[in-house]
């Protein structure tokens, strides 16, 4: 079970609705390059990113009814974990579960793209799903790394760090049985990726993305 | 080797020769700035006009083709899309 500092938990549903929007965004921009393309690694990065975006909503929508309800004395702690709650996190984790098998068939090479369905994603509790995410990004890790060494630009270099980011995100969840610290440390990981997304669209619609 | 050019990326090529020729261009210097056959511009360039990104125009009774507002902005969109694709590893 994950230690949640009674504090934070509230707040931390404003990270997920963050992210949702900024994911929002990318995916948005990601539709346009497959309206341009047509191909199916800019469709794979699309429904990536709105799958993922869907999940964060969700799953912020969720937990702040959840808070609000508790706060509010409508319902008591056990009550909100097991019901709505339930819901929430249900879809997060198989938004994003799909969202980061997408994100690996964009990076995989054609003949091994059916992969991903060899892995059991349908493990949907605590610690299981954290495995298969952080199995499942590390991969695309490796792939964004090894983009930003070839083309050494600011903007692959911003990809690397959000996906980077997001994995640790999914490693410190993974031990955050062990301290309330690390759910916030989690947290501040998941937020500062998707702002490190953010930023990286806000150079290019600025018109400052150029290949340094 | 070089990667192959997908069409949205023949189009956008013709349409920075023009832009670069100072937003008109005769057809041999979009067939040489492009590099492309004689055939497949013919083709592209009617695509072009199709979609007004480019216009016909006569400067001393000789034909041109003039890059439209409308084709500018698709130059513009482009870069942008092209930029967050190739932060990921995709190309357009």
């Amino acid at each position: 079970m994950i230690l949640i500092p009674e504090w934070f938990f509230g707040p931390h549903s404003f990270v997920y609705i963050i992210c949702a929007m900024i994911g929002f965004l990318v995916s948005f921009y990601s539709y346009r390059s497959y309206q341009l393309a047509k191909g199916k690694d800019h469709l794979y990065l699309y429904l990536g990113f709105a799958s993922l975006s869907m999940a964060f909503l969700i799953l912020g929508i969720t937990e702040l009814y959840s808070y609000l309800s508790i706060s509010s004395g409508v319902t008591n702690m056990f009550e909100a974990y097991s019901s709505f709650r339930d819901f929430g996190i249900w879809i997060y984790y198989a938004g994003s579960v799909i969202a980061y098998a997408l994100f690996a068939l964009v990076y995989l090479p054609k003949e091994y793209r059916i992969l991903p369905l060899f892995l059991p994603m349908w493990w949907k509790g605590f610690p299981y799903f954290h495995s298969i995410a952080l199995l499942l990004l590390s991969f695309t890790i490796f792939r964004s790394t090894g983009n930003w060494f070839i083309k050494r630009t600011k903007n692959s270099m911003l990809v690397f760090i959000s996906f980077l980011l997001i994995g640790f995100y999914h490693l410190l969840l993974y031990f955050a049985a062990f301290s309330e610290l690390l759910f916030v440390l989690a947290h501040v990981s998941l937020i500062l990726g998707f702002l490190s997304f953010f930023y990286m669209i806000f150079r290019v619609s600025r018109n400052k993305g150029r290949r340094k | 080797m070089k990667e192959r050019r997908s069409k949205v990326q023949i189009l956008v090529d013709i349409l920075r020769v023009v832009q670069r020729k100072g937003g008109r261009a005769k057809s041999t210097h979009i067939l040489y700035g492009a590099n492309l056959s004689h055939k497949r511009l013919k083709q592209h360039l009617d695509q072009l006009l199709e979609n007004e990104f480019l216009e016909m125009v006569s400067l001393s009774g000789r034909p041109y083709y003039k890059i439209t507002p409308k084709g500018v902005k698709f130059i513009v969109e482009f870069k942008k899309i092209e930029e967050i694709t190739d932060a990921f590893g995709i190309s357009i």
